[in-house]
């Protein structure tokens, strides 16, 4: 292999192992690729990570390792490589031993500033990060989903007598009949504005006492929702305090009382 | 093809504008934009935007003419042989007298379906005289050749100048309503051809799944009866009694879930356009209730798939996630799709806690229901455990790529 040899040729004579030894050494894997998008070199990491051999893989194009919705990806990223003349970072799925998918980030450059090919390129397995990000955000949307559907209204609002809301479930809808991008930080209006008037005081009192003393509150006053109904509500709640014990904020939930 | 079907709408927009803003400043105002506008509005209609195009058709009429009684209606040849007939009526409240609307109607529907009104007349109209000054003008509208005429009627009181002025603006108005109510017929008919073809498949699907455990059941009864009638022996005969009876409680509660696999399956549209379309929306679906990691490996983006295939493959991929998401305890789930010697192989596998410790539920007859599935697109399915513990359903069938 001409590559190889270039290496061999150019290795310092004060080193003593062969660039190859130091790129089969790396635990990414370093690639060259000619024209037609066919593998030229591949590092010992190569094999790891795909299952083939340096010597199978050699002359074979890369798409057939990458995951057929990533193809796209990768030509676009040559494409820009073409254009900007400048490196490029993409996220691709390569095919790995027993059809497993490994994610790798890849960086990929032209050798030459004159010419596309040959592009050397370098990828990094982020499979087990990309793993933990899935974990996430499965959790996440998991948790996501069990709130927003609770059919009450979760809260967390700032402790003035607007009741402020910095977040609400989208159970608000249902509780109020407003949505709750409505209510945040008061774009439309504010949930002390909704509460009846008879009520306000009593709620405020109420919270305070239990902020004051630190323990939950439950209480149930009237609201006028979005269609001017009176509707009795249920509030179960408590204050948020910092290390200091100052009051930050409450939270707690509402839910339409039957009584 | 009369000289005036052949006149182009947009030259004869165009004159008429010319003419009426000479003759009728107003109403030139008034014409309407664009007869191409109105081929496309009638193609696309729907029972009820048809009343509507032809109210406002009517009141266009009305105003260029003069006659605020002027009554507009459309008759088209019905797919059981009959006429329908559509009308502004119904729609906004300037239907004028209803008994008057409707003994015109009863006079053109009687007309229309009497032997003498053939086709032809001049220019493809004709009049018919209703009483003292009222007559109904028929125009008639050229659905292509697979349909039998429609008329373009109009209920009016006009002097012979404005009659005159009628016959012109109908014969302007019968190519747009021609081609537009063509495209709308050959529309009704592609709908009631499609009707057709999903009854005779759901009508299959029940004599495939519901029809035949029915049957069967028919039959273990009768003889249940038989061994229940027979007093004298009915205590040796307990142990195939029981037996019996095991075995109708077990078919009847698999007739009972593939009924509701009907229902579910009548009542799911096909949103899903291809493979891809199919995870994604399944995953969608199920991830919002769960937490378990779903993972998507589709490698087939060039398959070509009919809606049969796609509507069964759907059904079985909800179904493994239904079970995953309900019984699995997993906490990844993968779907792939691999394209291996012509062969589409799906699978969807689980890391929970495996089959075999709910085999034995009745859930095994969704198992079942999925297995059929398969065996209707001449697919294959096979439900196991996986080597590293889990579940795996694995459906294959030959494919043909893009």
């Amino acid at each position: 292999m001409a590559l190889l040899n270039l290496f061999r040729t150019e290795s310092s004579p004060q080193l003593d192992y062969s660039m190859e030894q130091l790129l089969d050494s790396l635990e990414d894997v370093v690639l060259t690729v000619t024209q037609g998008d066919c593998l030229q070199y591949v590092n010992r990491c190569w094999e790891t990570l795909t299952g083939v051999s340096k010597k199978d893989s050699s002359g074979r194009p890369l798409t057939a390792f990458l995951h057929p919705e990533d193809i796209h990806n990768w030509r676009m990223a040559v494409q820009e490589v073409t254009a900007t003349r400048q490196s490029q970072m993409i996220w691709i799925r390569i095919s790995g031993p027993d059809d497993d998918v490994r994610w790798c980030e890849m960086r990929l450059q032209s050798m030459n500033p004159g010419t596309l090919y040959p592009i050397s390129a370098t990828l990094c397995d982020i499979t087990p990060q990309v793993r933990e990000d899935e974990i996430r955000n499965a959790s996440h949307r998991s948790l996501n989903g069990l709130v927003q559907n609770v059919p009450a209204m979760l809260f967390r609002s700032r402790n003035n007598l607007s009741w402020t809301m910095e977040y609400v479930s989208d159970g608000c809808l249902e509780v109020t009949g407003y949505h709750p991008e409505q209510l945040i930080n008061e774009s439309q209006l504010s949930y002390g504005s909704m509460i009846d008037a008879q009520d306000a005081g009593y709620v405020w009192s109420e919270v305070q006492d239990a902020l004051r003393h630190k323990r939950p509150y439950e209480l149930i006053y009237h609201i006028c929702d979005a269609d001017g109904k009176r509707r009795t509500v249920r509030e179960k709640g408590r204050g948020i305090y910092s290390a200091s014990g100052q009051v930050l904020g409450v939270q707690g939930v509402v839910f339409e009382s039957s009584h | 093809m009369s000289a005036v079907t052949d006149q182009k709408p947009s030259r004869f927009f165009h004159w008429m504008q010319s003419w009426f803003s000479k003759a009728r400043p107003m109403a030139a105002a008034r014409m309407p934009a664009d007869y191409q506008a109105l081929t496309l509005e009638l193609a696309a209609a729907d029972d009820s935007s048809m009343s509507q195009i032809i109210q406002r058709s009517q009141q266009r009429l009305r105003y260029l003419l003069h006659d605020h009684s002027l009554q507009l209606a459309v008759v088209l040849p019905a797919a059981s042989g009959g006429q329908t007939l559509f009308h502004a009526g119904g729609i906004g409240s300037d239907i004028g007298d209803s008994a008057a609307d409707s003994y015109w109607l009863q006079t053109l529907t009687l007309q229309l379906t009497s032997a003498d009104l053939v086709p032809g007349g001049r220019d493809h109209q004709r009049t018919i005289a209703l009483s003292h000054n009222e007559d109904i003008t028929l125009c008639q509208l050229d659905l292509g050749a697979d349909n039998n005429p429609g008329w373009l009627a109009v209920l009016s009181s006009l002097s012979d100048y404005d009659k005159e002025s009628l016959y012109s603006l109908t014969q302007t108005l019968r190519p747009a309503f021609s081609q537009g109510l063509t495209i709308y017929c050959q529309r009704q008919q592609a709908v009631a051809v499609a009707l057709k073809q999903e009854r005779s498949a759901q009508a299959a699907e029940l004599h495939d799944s519901l029809a035949q455990v029915l049957g069967y059941l028919r039959i273990r009864t009768a003889r249940l009866q038989t061994f229940a009638a027979d007093s004298e022996n009915f205590c040796q005969q307990q142990n195939a009694i029981r037996e019996i009876s095991d075995e109708i409680a077990g078919q009847t509660l698999m007739a009972y879930r593939q009924a509701r696999e009907l229902i579910s399956a009548s009542r799911l549209t096909l949103r899903e356009q291809s493979l891809e379309q199919i995870f994604s929306h399944a995953i969608d679906e199920f991830a919002q209730h769960s937490a378990i990691v779903f993972q998507l490996d589709n490698r087939c983006t060039d398959i070509s798939l009919n809606e049969r295939q796609l509507t069964q493959l759907s059904h079985i991929v909800r179904e493994s996630l239904a079970n995953i998401v309900r019984h699995s305890h997993a906490s990844h789930a993968r779907i792939r799709a691999l394209l291996r010697h012509g062969k589409l192989q799906i699978s969807i596998e689980d890391n929970g806690r495996g089959i075999a410790g709910n085999q034995a539920r009745s859930d095994s007859y969704g198992l079942m229901i999925m297995q059929e599935r398969a065996a209707t697109i001449g697919a294959r399915c096979v439900i196991k455990a996986r080597k590293s513990g889990g579940t795996v359903v694995e459906i294959s069938f030959p494919v043909k790529d893009k």
